[in-house]
């Protein structure tokens, strides 16, 4: 991968912003923060960019 | 008593979090030490056995809490005989842990290193030494021999 990508995912409540260097991140931190969450934006906002608009906004 | 194993494990529970969603028994969330335990890792208040409020999510669902709070609910209730991955569970799920393996034998697998600095002070099985721990540092000393982590 190359370069650097500022990433920016967001619902009405929540909103994360990363930037990320690599085609592999990991990432890790105390339980309850927000990790699996985020996953499951990006998830959503996958979908919702393809086929059912409305979910979250990448 | 605490027992750590580090590796692949029989009966081990790799990703307690989904053992946790498809297992867990609605009588174990309203437990006191449950209650406490939400409060403490997810800041969250439960509400009842299906609602708990997150001050992030706002009203959330039980299958909803945190995978770390989930592993520790099932150290503590689980009856199965099945020993569940703590590297599932952040470091400040460690007290808890250690709370736990004080109040009953708990036999945790770990795939990593886990930090027990916040609790300068406790006792442990080394399972795959034999080797019996009474401090972080003696645990990270032992820990550090094992291939398996």
């Amino acid at each position: 991968m190359k370069g650097r990508y500022h990433i920016v995912v967001q619902n009405n409540k929540l909103r994360y912003e990363l930037d990320i260097r690599r085609n592999i991140t990991i990432i890790r931190g105390d339980s309850a923060t927000g990790k699996t969450k985020l996953i499951q934006l990006l998830e959503d906002g996958k979908h919702s960019m393809i086929d059912k608009p409305g979910g979250p906004v990448l | 008593m605490l027992k750590i194993i580090f590796g692949d494990v029989e009966n081990a529970v790799y990703h307690p979090p989904t053992y946790f969603d498809n297992r867990y028994e609605d009588g174990w969330i309203t437990d006191p030490l449950t209650v406490t335990m939400i409060k403490d890792i997810d800041k969250s208040d439960v509400i009842g056995t299906h609602l708990i409020q997150s001050p992030v999510l706002g009203p959330i669902a039980t299958k909803e809490i945190s995978g770390g709070v989930k592993t520790l609910i099932l150290m503590a209730f689980d009856r199965s005989g099945k020993i569940f991955n703590a590297s599932a569970c952040g470091d400040n799920c460690v007290p808890w842990i250690v709370e736990l393996g004080r109040r009953e034998d708990l036999t945790i697998n770990l795939h990593h290193v886990m930090d027990f600095s916040s609790v300068p002070v406790f006792e442990a099985v080394m399972l795959n030494t034999g080797a019996v721990v009474h401090s972080y540092g003696e645990y990270l000393e032992e820990a550090l021999k094992i291939k398996e982590r």
